[in-house]
C-alpha cells in the first residue's frame, strides 16, 4: 500500500495563510535560526555545552536553555557566546514584505478567478456565437462562389 | 549536509494525526513554535537525533518536547524525521496512553509502507 504523507513545508503553507500565525512565525524565528547556528558552529570546533560555557564565562546550564530557545539570550551574552565560538555577530534588519507579497497573491487569486468565470461566460457565449460565424463564413464563401 | 524531510503520520484527516493537531493548536503563537523546533531539528542533520535540541531517546522513538506540548517521532531511511504522535504536555511525566498511541502509529507507519 502507498500513501501520500505531507511534509512540514506542506503544513507551514497551510498555517501561513492564518496573518497572526506568520506575525508569531517572525516573533519566534530569530530565536532559532540562532539556536542552529550556535548547535553547528559548537559541533564543527567539538565542543561540549560546558566547554563553551566556560569559554564565554557562562554557566552550561544557560547554553542549554539557549540552545532550546528557551531563553532570551541578552546581546552582550550573544557576542561573548559568538567570540568563544572564534565568530562574529552579524545583525540585519530587514523591512517584511510578507503582508503585502500575500495581498498581491491575493489580488492574483481575484484577477484568476474573474478570468475563469470570463472564460466560463465566453464558453457559452462562443458555443452560440462559434455557430454563427461558421454559418456567416458560409454564406460568405456561398455568395463568393455565385 | 542537506537538511531531513519532516513527514507527518497518520496522514491528515485520519483519528491522532500530528499534522491535524498543530493545525488546530491555539495560540497560534504555541504551533509556529513548535514549527520552527521542528524545522531547527531538520536542519541540524550532522548531529544524531537525540542530540538535537529538546529531544531525547524514549524506549524505541524520540521524544521532542516544545514548550507545553510534547511530540514524538521516529527516524526512517533517506533521511526522513517521521512524527507520529503530537499531544499537550500535562506534566513532567511522559503519560503511558501518549507513548503508546505513538507506538501504535509507529507499527502502522510500518504497515502502511
Amino acid at each position: 500500500m502507498s500513501i501520500t504523507l505531507n511534509t512540514l513545508e506542506d503544513l507551514e503553507r497551510r498555517l501561513r495563510r492564518n496573518p497572526e500565525y506568520r506575525k508569531q512565525q517572525r516573533l519566534i524565528k530569530p530565536y532559532y535560526d540562532l539556536v542552529v547556528q550556535i548547535i553547528k558552529r559548537r559541533s564543527e570546533l567539538k565542543l561540549s555545552q560546558k566547554e563553551l560555557a566556560e569559554r564565554a564565562e557562562t554557566y552550561q546550564s544557560r547554553v542549554s536553555k539557549i540552545e532550546s530557545a528557551e531563553h532570551d539570550i541578552r546581546l552582550s551574552t550573544l557576542t561573548r557566546i559568538a567570540e568563544a565560538l572564534e565568530a562574529e555577530v552579524v545583525i540585519k534588519l530587514v523591512p517584511f514584505v510578507e503582508d503585502y507579497q500575500y495581498r498581491e497573491a491575493g489580488n492574483y487569486m481575484k484577477v484568476f478567478e474573474d478570468c475563469l468565470e470570463r472564460i466560463d461566460d465566453n464558453n457559452s457565449y462562443d458555443s452560440s456565437e462559434q455557430g454563427k460565424t461558421e454559418s456567416y463564413r458560409l454564406q460568405t464563401v456561398q455568395a463568393n462562389q455565385k | 549536509m542537506t537538511r531531513w524531510t519532516v513527514i507527518f503520520f497518520p496522514p491528515a484527516g485520519e483519528n491522532h494525526s500530528p499534522e491535524d493537531f498543530i493545525d488546530r493548536i491555539q495560540p497560534v503563537a504555541e504551533a509556529a513554535r513548535i514549527m520552527q523546533h521542528l524545522n531547527a531539528i531538520s536542519k541540524l542533520s550532522e548531529l544524531r537525533p537525540h542530540e538535537r535540541p529538546g529531544v531525547k531517546r524514549f524506549k524505541k522513538i524520540y521524544q521532542l518536547t516544545c514548550g507545553n506540548h510534547r511530540l514524538y517521532f521516529d527516524t526512517d531511511e533517506g533521511r526522513l524525521i517521521v512524527v507520529l504522535y503530537a499531544c499537550r504536555k500535562r506534566s513532567n511525566e511522559t503519560k503511558k496512553k501518549d507513548l503508546d498511541q505513538a507506538l501504535r502509529n509507529l507499527a502502522n507507519y510500518y504497515r502502511s509502507k
